[in-house]
């Protein structure tokens, strides 16, 4: 007799013995392992062919441009690091291995960053003023009009697709250099972005608040004013905090367009390749965002902790 | 980019700015204590206090009174700004003051809106005009016969003239006993109101046949009342902040409903409301 006429079908579990059923659910369980293995493998030949074939197609191993990628790598990693000397790591400017030397240009380094730091701060106060009346044309349950709705919607989009860069570099040539064109580049972002966030912030207050105060005569800025804004208050702080850390290394980076700021010196190390100065640049960039991180976690923090307790 | 960033600073410290005049809100203790800063204290209310300083962003001060007369008589005088009113205390200075909020309570029907209609063609025109009229109600019930019986008497119907009731069962039944001549005058809660005349779809009128001739609501016995003269920012501003204080600060909504056991939140009202026949 053959194993197979021993063995019950699929039609027929309800007569399988325990054994049986143990032993088909085993068979079954190694066999779609099997399987799952043999897809996973499948996956990574193909990941690692596409990937391989990217490296090549993209010179990465074979450029003519020095000594391989590992050897570029390593050479810009030297080049990056700066080379201090522990015994002369006090010394005066001019000596060679001192901090000093490293951070040659640290008073207008810190001017630069000071201005970064001004240029976000303006661009975010503009931005989330400007976001505030769009957000509630922008909000289903407050938009007087659907048409209106759609249109400060649709146009906040179409700002939100242009990069802050691209922004800025048009400006800068409208503008000149400077300051200006970043904080309006950044400040346009901001407001695009904000009157997404706010008029989400918006759609979802209570609406029994507003109906209340229409109920007793209140006018629509009335309805918004004591209805509304108190109840969202604290969400609109918080993405406008959320959005001065963004603007910080936003406006950073629009200095490299000559947008003011501190990009314009690390556009000027990388032109230059000086690229221990461009470290040094980015540690003080970054040190400024984990700065600005961390008050505006404390003060986001402190604002709905404050809500909830109230 | 100095007078810009000053600018920036100053639109953030905006909202942060103290309004000058404090808030003074009577309240009933056993012996008048006038506004003193420790009463709220005394009386429990130091969460109610903060959650009005910090939403109002300005001083609020309790007021004790020894009942709530002496209080609406200081509300009328300008001693205070806020004070609980009752039907008797409200109507000798009904001149000076309003209503402004009502605790709902968490059972019943609380304050319904009715309406009363007519068949165009009876040509009745007025709550006043309904004298011997047959009322037709949906049901017997709080929300679907009390509440809008309350309403009416508070529109000033004498009651005790309305002609026998007739009770349909269902809505569509009140409808049609009104029409074919059963009773005079259908009277319905709002929700009702909506489920007949409202229709399908659009310019739709199920009950153009029909006229309204009354809509109102029964009055209350207890509110918080305010000055007539106080500025709408200001009534609206305490409106918002007493509408979610059930959600924001239970603990200050207790005290503000201290003397309304029950109650589940605030409702807007409107000024003549402690007016039991208007």
């Amino acid at each position: 007799m053959s194993k197979f006429v021993d063995q019950p079908t699929i039609f027929d579990r309800s007569s399988w013995s325990l054994e049986q059923i143990v032993e088909h659910f085993e068979a079954e369980r190694s066999r779609q392992l099997r399987r799952g293995r043999f897809v996973q493998l499948l996956q990574v030949l193909v990941i690692t062919g596409l990937f391989g074939g990217a490296f090549q197609a993209s010179g990465f191993f074979s450029s003519y441009l020095g000594d391989g990628a590992i050897g570029r790598i390593a050479n810009f990693l030297s080049r990056l690091f700066p080379h201090l000397q522990p015994d002369r790591l006090f010394e005066d400017r001019a000596t060679s291995g001192s901090l000093l030397y490293w951070l040659y240009d640290l008073n207008l380094w810190l001017k630069l960053l000071a201005e970064t730091v001004q240029i976000a701060i303006v661009a975010t106060v503009l931005g989330a003023v400007l976001a505030l009346p769009l957000s509630f044309l922008a909000a289903r349950n407050l938009t007087p009009a659907r048409w209106i709705y759609w249109t400060v919607r649709r146009t906040s989009e179409l700002v939100r697709t242009l990069p802050d860069i691209i922004v800025a570099l048009i400006l800068v040539a409208a503008f000149g250099l400077g300051p200006i064109p970043g904080v309006i580049a950044l400040t346009l972002g901001t407001a695009a972005s904000l009157t997404k966030l706010f008029a989400e912030a918006n759609e979802a207050a209570d609406m029994h608040q507003l109906e209340a105060l229409q109920s007793a005569g209140g006018n629509w800025w009335q309805q918004l004013r004591f209805g509304l804004i108190p109840q969202v208050l604290p969400n609109l702080a918080s993405y406008s905090l959320l959005r001065l850390e963004i603007n910080v290394g936003g406006a950073a980076a629009l200095g490299i367009v000559g947008a003011g700021g501190i990009g314009v010196e690390l556009s000027r190390a990388i032109t230059f390749t000086e690229f221990d100065t461009y470290f040094a640049l980015l540690l003080l960039t970054v040190g400024l965002i984990f700065v600005f991180d961390l008050t505006s976690e404390a003060v986001r923090d402190r604002l709905i902790g404050a809500e909830k307790a109230a | 980019m100095i007078r810009l960033l000053a600018l920036c600073f100053a639109l953030i410290a905006l909202p942060f700015t103290v309004h000058a005049a404090p808030l003074r809100i009577a309240v009933v203790t056993l012996a008048a204590t006038g506004c003193d800063d420790g009463l709220a204290k005394k009386m429990g209310g130091e969460v109610f206090v903060r959650h009005l300083q910090k939403r109002l962003n300005t001083i609020v001060r309790l007021c004790g009174f020894a009942n709530s007369t002496t209080a609406m008589q200081a509300l009328g005088a300008g001693k205070v700004d806020l004070a609980p009113a009752d039907q008797a205390s409200y109507l000798p200075v009904r001149d000076k003051v309003r209503a402004t909020l009502t605790a709902r309570s968490a059972k019943g029907a609380g304050r319904v809106m009715a309406m009363a209609m007519v068949t165009k063609a009876s040509g009745r025109k007025g709550p006043n005009l309904l004298i011997g009229a047959k009322p037709i109600f949906v049901a017997a019930g709080e929300v679907t016969h009390d509440a809008p019986l309350a309403g009416l008497r508070a529109a000033g119907v004498d009651l005790s003239k309305l002609g026998s009731e007739v009770l349909a069962g269902d809505l569509v039944r009140a409808a049609s006993d009104l029409r074919s001549g059963k009773g005079d005058v259908l009277v319905v809660y709002a929700s009702h109101y909506q489920r007949l005349c409202r229709g399908d779809k659009p310019n739709e009128k199920p009950c153009d046949d029909l006229k309204e001739i009354w809509r109102g609501r029964p009055a209350v016995t207890q509110a918080l009342a305010v000055r007539r003269d106080m500025q709408p920012d200001l009534r609206y501003q305490l409106i918002s902040i007493f509408i979610a204080m059930h959600l924001e600060a239970p603990d200050a909504f207790a005290f503000a409903t201290r003397t309304t056991p029950g109650a589940a939140s605030f409702d807007p009202t409107e000024a003549e409301a402690l007016v039991e026949i208007r």
